[in-house]
């Protein structure tokens, strides 16, 4: 087939032959084998095309690292911030603390044992009950206690004097007892 | 370097059973293709890099997933896409709480004190890519990764469709449109000359 049969290809068709030469028609495929000048303007065009990718290859920087997997650490459920030794002897030293704290603060004692506190008593509890138990065992009446001068045993004997002076140290009540002696 | 394709199935396979010798020959044949692959897209020297590293620990972490040991390429760049739109979105997240200026890497790699020719070749690169961006403005996203895909990182069609998960007749179409869209774009003829010189 003669070139000058088939009028140039237009742009649009240099392109759909540089994007697959199999889209020409078979006059095309033809022309373009026979004529000089598209197959010139085709390869100026392919060049400017792919003059763009060797561009972009100089204009970009080289990698600074090297082809080396470095695997990425995995994301720990836990953070150590100060590392895990560090962390590890806080953590003790917190647990220390906490424990000491618990055994000596009166708060924090050990509770008394599941069946006792089920029941509702304690060892302080029964201590109390039985010498609650045992005074009103061993109760004295209060008659006993007048008899034995202990009612009263809580009291001074000067403030008891000073409450209810005795007789013999009172002039003025003796005086009163007497016959023929009367009250101013 | 070049290997056959015969080669890398091989590694591919000697991989897949646990080498790792085999993983890291493959690392270091496509480690710098899918490092530009990266930087293309978010023109960021060190976020590439963190993000190459992440394609390869996944790409690693999921060599049982791989179909077949022809199609590791398109794989290890359909991860890298992958991670590269992440990036983009968790960056477009962030900057609405934070007013910072596009491509700051870009901007700041010059340092105030290089050489003369250093910052020189620094301006080329930073008006390289701001002609690349403004010739791409008028494309889709679609059409814009299928170009960039196909010129910038050098995949065939094939190699795209896999990546892109799209039939082969639908890249074309995309590349098709968006090659017409940008041969009529001044800037393309510009950097073409600039090739030739």
């Amino acid at each position: 087939m003669n070139s000058s049969i088939h009028p140039h290809l237009k742009q649009d068709r240099l392109i759909a032959s540089l994007v697959d030469a199999g889209d020409l028609s078979l006059s095309e495929a033809a022309h373009l084998q026979e004529c000089a000048a598209c197959r010139a303007d085709r390869l100026t065009m392919e060049k400017e095309f792919s003059s763009l990718g060797d561009l972009a290859e100089r204009y970009s920087p080289e990698p600074d690292r090297p082809a080396v997997l470095h695997f990425p650490k995995e994301r720990a459920w836990v953070a150590w911030p100060l590392g895990w030794k560090a962390s590890m002897a806080s953590a003790f030293a917190l647990l220390l603390v906490i424990s000491a704290t618990w055994y000596f603060t009166g708060p924090f004692k050990t509770p008394a044992p599941f069946q006792e506190v089920a029941n509702g008593t304690t060892p302080g509890d029964q201590e109390l009950m039985s010498e609650i138990n045992r005074l009103s065992e061993n109760a004295i009446p209060r008659s006993y206690l007048y008899i034995t001068g202990e009612y009263d045993k809580g009291l001074s004997e000067d403030f008891i004097r000073f409450v209810v002076p005795l007789e013999d140290h009172d002039a003025i009540s003796r005086q009163n007892k007497k016959k023929g002696h009367a009250a101013c | 370097m070049e290997y056959d394709k015969d080669s890398v199935s091989r590694w591919v396979l000697e991989a897949v059973n646990g080498s790792e010798a085999s993983f890291h020959r493959l690392m270091d044949l496509y480690y710098k293709g899918i490092f530009r692959m990266i930087f293309y897209r978010i023109q960021s020297k060190m976020d590439a890099e963190d993000i190459t590293q992440e394609v390869f620990f996944q790409a690693y972490n999921r060599l049982n997933s791989l179909q077949s040991p022809d199609r590791f390429k398109s794989w290890l760049f359909s991860i890298a896409l992958n991670k590269v739109r992440d990036f983009i979105r968790k960056k477009k997240f962030r900057s609405l709480f934070q007013a910072l200026p596009e491509n700051l890497d870009l901007e700041s790699e010059g340092n105030p004190g290089s050489r003369p020719s250093e910052a020189h070749e620094q301006l080329e690169r930073t008006d390289f890519w701001n002609m690349v961006t403004h010739m791409m403005t008028g494309l889709s996203n679609k059409e814009r990764e299928v170009f960039t895909l196909r010129f910038f990182d050098n995949l065939s069609i094939r190699e795209i469709s896999q990546v892109m998960d799209k039939g082969e007749s639908t890249i074309k179409t995309f590349l098709y449109r968006a090659m017409l869209k940008i041969k009529n774009n001044p800037s393309l003829q510009k950097l073409a000359e600039e090739t030739m010189q």
